[in-house]
């Protein structure tokens, strides 16, 4: 194992000291719900955009990408190319403007408003459990990076990391978050561009990389080089996944309907801001695959027998960077992982305040009571990921686990939201049948995988059925109950915005 | 019971992989460029976004712009790396 030198270590704990005093500054005027989940309204565009996709990047984007674009190549750009930036021009103009307008603090608020307290409630406990889940799982993957890196015990980083995340997202909610998230971008850039550089000096540029992945390649990496791939691949992403699932289902719901993402659009200081805020980060995704989709793609030409595709990133790491600069690196990738985190936690602590908490125990409280209670979350479900952390390890690929989760709940919600806001039809009863519909196809599908998909991986076609099941059964079941009054629908409806 | 459902399903799966084998990857290549485009229509049928207060009605202050312009960007790249 190769030790950090000197340097190395004060850039990073500089680094971490750094956002603790931040996290303890922005928190200090805090003083209810409003300033602690959603910046009291006055978060700035162009940081909250950054935040967005910040908040997308995690060490989880940068160890498994990078892993998958070693394995499999190029495209895995198509994760935040088409399955990023034609669902964000869309959230910008349609859904993001009426979350904003409606004032709420949360998707389920939304969800609630529009159908039932059922729905709300079940989407809630959805995401809630899986923030929470997926906070271990970031944990996990930056121990396991930490581990192979500097030789550091896995259950120490745990911690350690627990502590930085918990303590600066305690102090400064969603405020802290977007502001470390805009410095960490920089930081991520940073160290991004000098790994790159320094592994393309040493295959020998583009072309370089071109020549040797051929000649260590052999057929089996004809793909390596492409975007889009027909459906007679053994990839998980063929240009059908891709487009159907991808595409037209999970990334729009990922914009559109990921609490962690789409709350700090509502800490703008105006509707119009919120609509920039998501522009300014789809252009920012255009450069995001050769940050880290790149690093991948070099690192097999360069170390090309490893065990797994997702030891590459911690391997250059290791073996490209001098000291000085391993540490700047180093810091780039502990500000992805956190930025992830950070969000997850604040999110996480804002759904179980807003939708469970205030719902169910006491909904007369006040704002300030409310600022008391997800404080208290924040520093509950960070103890509790330390604990969940370990269980990632029994899935092979981190990356992997991530998408699976998603691709269950994703899809049916997605399918709520578009007809929510789409079609004054769509009512309560059809709502929680299309849910519970779609939730259940995606775990039968994944459940079955094995006897009807032809690839390995299917969940991007998994999601594409469960987001269509749960489209029919809405349609359907709305159609054969009762509609909502229409008064009851002003402004939470595309065609009755007015 | 994970049988039946297998065999119940398993003649709708294969008729959906053998429609979309049928597309080669350059007429996907097609579908993608065809669904940036068609969003960059449907932004600029929008109506214009401009500043609430003190805009000056220039282009650049037109939302509708810079997102048209991400759409081009990502479609060049599709182009270029297909």
């Amino acid at each position: 194992m190769q030790r950090l030198a000197s340097i190395d270590i004060s850039i990073v704990l500089l680094y971490l000291v750094g956002l603790l005093i931040m996290g303890w500054l922005l928190g200090k005027r805090q003083k209810t719900d409003k300033d602690y989940f959603l910046g009291g309204r006055k978060l700035k565009w162009p940081m909250v955009g950054i935040s967005m996709v910040m908040s997308d990047i995690g060490a989880l984007e940068i160890v498994g990408i990078a892993g998958l674009a070693y394995t499999s190549g190029l495209s895995m750009a198509n994760y935040d190319w088409i399955g990023c930036v034609p669902a964000m021009i869309v959230a910008a103009f349609v859904f993001i403007p009426f979350y904003w307008r409606s004032g709420v603090f949360t998707i389920p608020e939304y969800l609630g408003r529009r159908y039932n307290q059922t729905v709300r409630s079940l989407v809630a406990l959805f995401w809630g459990l899986f923030m929470i889940a997926n906070l271990g799982i970031f944990l996990w993957t930056s121990a396991k990076t930490l581990n192979i890196l500097v030789g550091w015990p896995i259950y120490g980083s745990i911690v350690a990391t627990a502590f930085v995340i918990g303590f600066y997202t305690f102090a400064g909610g969603l405020r802290a978050v977007v502001f470390t998230d805009t410095i960490q971008y920089f930081i991520l850039v940073l160290g991004s561009v000098i790994i790159i550089v320094l592994a393309f000096m040493k295959v020998g540029g583009v072309s370089g990389l071109v020549s040797t992945v051929e000649e260590i390649g052999g057929p089996g990496r004809k793909e390596f080089f492409h975007l889009v791939l027909s459906t007679e691949t053994t990839h998980p992403l063929s240009w059908s996944a891709v487009l159907f699932g991808l595409a037209f289902v999970l990334s729009p719901a990922y914009w559109i309907g990921n609490q962690a993402i789409v709350q700090r659009n509502l800490g703008t200081a105006s509707e119009r801001d919120a609509k920039k805020s998501v522009l300014f980060g789809a252009f920012l995704k255009l450069s995001i695959p050769f940050l880290i989709v790149i690093p991948g793609l070099v690192g097999f030409a360069l170390f090309p027998n490893l065990e797994k595709g997702d030891d590459v990133y911690p391997t250059m790491l290791r073996e490209l960077l001098p000291p000085g600069l391993a540490g700047l690196v180093f810091a780039g990738f502990l500000a992805a992982l956190m930025s992830s985190a950070d969000s997850y936690l604040n999110s996480a602590s804002t759904l179980w305040t807003m939708d469970i908490y205030k719902k169910y125990i006491k909904q007369d409280a006040s704002g300030e009571h409310l600022f008391k209670v997800g404080k208290s979350l924040t520093l509950v479900f960070i103890i509790l990921a330390v604990f969940l952390a370990p269980m990632t390890d029994r899935f092979p690929g981190v990356f992997s686990l991530f998408i699976t989760l998603l691709s269950i709940i994703q899809g049916p919600i997605f399918a709520l939201l578009l007809l929510g806001m789409l079609w004054k039809r769509a009512n309560g009863p059809g709502a929680t049948a299309g849910l519970i519909f779609g939730v259940t196809t995606s775990s039968t599908l994944f459940w079955i995988k094995d006897g009807i998909f032809k690839i390995e991986d299917p969940a991007l076609y998994i999601a594409w059925w469960s987001f269509t099941t749960a489209l029919v059964t809405t349609i359907v079941v709305s159609l054969l109950t009762r509609p909502k009054p229409v008064e009851s629908l002003k402004g939470l409806v595309y065609t009755t915005k007015d | 019971m994970k049988e039946i459902i297998i065999s119940l399903l398993k003649p709708f799966a294969d008729l959906c992989y053998r429609c979309v084998n049928l597309v080669s990857a350059d007429v996907a290549l097609f579908l993608y460029i065809l669904v940036l485009a068609a969003i960059a229509v449907w932004v600029l049928t929008l109506k214009k976004e401009k500043p609430e207060r003190g805009g000056r009605g220039l282009l650049v202050h037109d939302l509708r712009v810079w997102a048209v312009l991400i759409l081009f960007a990502q479609a060049v790249i599709y182009v270029i790396f297909r």
